[in-house]
């Protein structure tokens, strides 16, 4: 193992050794190893351009490495592309690019179809998710006509319909409002408790460390540090990333729930 | 992106709504082209029928019209264009341009004909979703051998997702121009250029971010298939249209 990686005692992602280079030749990620425990909510941070979203869309399979292997539930993500995306569920940074269904109802459907199922299991999956992400009652609505908050949700839900095992969501509170952020993380927070592993990247730590299990710190497309975020907290200002506000006035994490 | 664009469907539960999409995409490719070449007396039957269609589907509204604006001047300009450049009787004379009595009459039934044919493509779209198109259009050209039936319904139904992002992108690009000051400058070959440049990359970039989410969510060709049971209504409907066309079409 390289790094400070954490031992893991039950790893649903191995990232090892994993190098990502650019159509343009530039090293998106270079030399990543990562392992993450099932049932964790990992926190990934960085600045802008330390590779962030190029690693989860690795997760996602969207991505294929230049160099090394990532293993989810100890399948090799580039040999089964199909059945990655079915285990690790990707929500963009922009829902708006993730929307592809005319209703709410069509767009979560959209993940279930794709995977055949006949169409009660749809209906019924479809049912499941908007109940998880409080929106059963907008069904018939134009998911362009949603809020911030609620488009976020959907696109949630459209990723929790195909059942993953890996929820990973790329900077889910960006260009949300107050109400919105802690709508999402009120999300985020029930599916793990659910049991879901959460990954969340994010360059502003502040919303949701209160509740990481792990923070994970991204600097030029390498890890620079992996650890309880009690103890990275106090460092993230050398690699470009704001120490939370109630860090900073000596208190502990505090949650954005309360 | 709340500020949608008129071509989008809209959820509902009127009769248009539920006729068989088949029967609806067939009935509508049947009136366009009688709207495409009837005479004035049928296209009055015809805007009658529209105005009903667009009533029972709940389609009127103060924000459409305010929407259509932009047709409206569209239509002026094919109207003018018409009229100035047919030969025949003259009715004003300014300069070197003459418009005619000929031109106006012709100028003005070639923009019935296409509001008319805006009108009933604004139904079909509003109250039909595109996947139920892509549908029905794959069961459509199933039985013609040599005819990749399910790429082509699967690139009408990309397409038809991606009209809103366009239009909506069109409107977000000028209106940043406009907040720049682009209408100072009066040459239109700068104005188009610095529109379409950015639009153009634009569009390559959502492009790129919806076919990725699609692959993220597995995109596949092979999809749980939509129910379409080919009801008597479709039939009545179908049926209905064709002879208000044979109407219309008469001398």
């Amino acid at each position: 193992m390289k790094h400070n990686q954490i031992a893991s005692a039950n790893p649903i992602i191995e990232i090892r050794n994993l190098f990502y280079r650019f159509p343009d030749g530039s090293l998106g990620l270079r030399d990543v190893n990562l392992t993450i425990d099932q049932g964790t909510l990992v926190v990934i941070a960085g600045e802008n351009g330390s590779g962030k979203t190029t690693l989860l869309k690795h997760l996602n399979a969207l991505l294929r490495p230049t160099h090394g292997t990532i293993f989810v539930e100890g399948e090799d993500t580039v040999k089964n592309p199909l059945k990655t995306r079915q285990k690790v569920g990707l929500v963009f940074q922009n829902p708006d690019h993730q929307i592809v269904g005319e209703t709410v109802f069509d767009d979560v459907a959209f993940g279930p179809k794709n995977l055949m199922l006949d169409p009660d299991t749809v209906k019924e999956r479809v049912d499941a998710a908007l109940r998880i992400v409080s929106l059963s009652h907008q069904t018939d609505r134009q998911p362009h006509l949603l809020s911030g908050g609620e488009k976020r949700r959907l696109a949630i839900a459209g990723v929790l319909a195909m059942k993953p095992r890996v929820l990973a969501l790329d900077e889910p509170f960006s260009s949300l409002d107050y109400a919105g952020i802690r709508e999402v993380l009120r999300q985020i927070l029930d599916l793990h408790r659910l049991g879901c592993t959460v990954v969340v990247t994010t360059h502003d730590v502040e919303k949701i460390i209160a509740h990481a299990d792990r923070l994970v710190v991204l600097k030029n497309g390498s890890v620079a540090a992996d650890g309880p975020p009690e103890r990275i907290a106090l460092e993230l200002e050398r690699f470009g990333v704001r120490i939370p506000c109630a860090i900073r006035m000596g208190k502990g994490f505090e949650s954005w729930l309360n | 992106m709340a500020q949608l664009s008129i071509l989008t469907f809209r959820p509902g539960k009127t009769l248009m709504h539920r006729l068989d999409t088949r029967c609806k995409l067939l009935s509508f490719i049947i009136l366009s082209l009688t709207a495409l070449n009837a005479e004035l007396r049928g296209l009055l039957i015809l805007s009658l029928f529209t105005l009903s269609l667009m009533g029972v589907s709940r389609l009127f509204s103060l924000g459409l019209c305010l929407k259509l604006r932009r047709l409206f001047f569209f239509l002026v300009f094919v109207w003018l264009a018409r009229s100035l450049f047919t030969q025949g009787t003259p009715l004003i004379s300014v300069s070197f341009l003459t418009f005619t009595w000929e031109g106006a009459a012709d100028g003005a039934l070639i923009c019935y004909r296409m509001t008319l044919v805006v009108f009933l493509s604004l139904v079909y779209t509003a109250t039909t979703k595109p996947s139920r198109t892509r549908e029905a259009l794959h069961r459509m050209l199933r039985p013609f051998p040599f005819v990749p039936g399910k790429q082509i319904a699967d690139m009408m139904g990309l397409m038809t997702r991606f009209v809103p992002f366009i239009l909506d992108r069109i409107g977000e690009t000028a209106e940043s121009q406009r907040a720049r000051c682009v209408e100072n400058r009066k040459n239109p070959i700068y104005r188009i250029k610095s529109l379409a440049v950015p639009l153009l990359q634009g569009l390559f970039v959502d492009a790129h971010f919806l076919s990725e989410a699609m692959e993220a969510r597995c995109y596949a060709q092979n999809q749980t298939p939509v129910p379409m049971p080919l009801d008597r209504t479709g039939w009545i409907g179908l049926s209905a249209v064709f002879f208000l066309c044979l109407l219309c079409m008469m001398p």
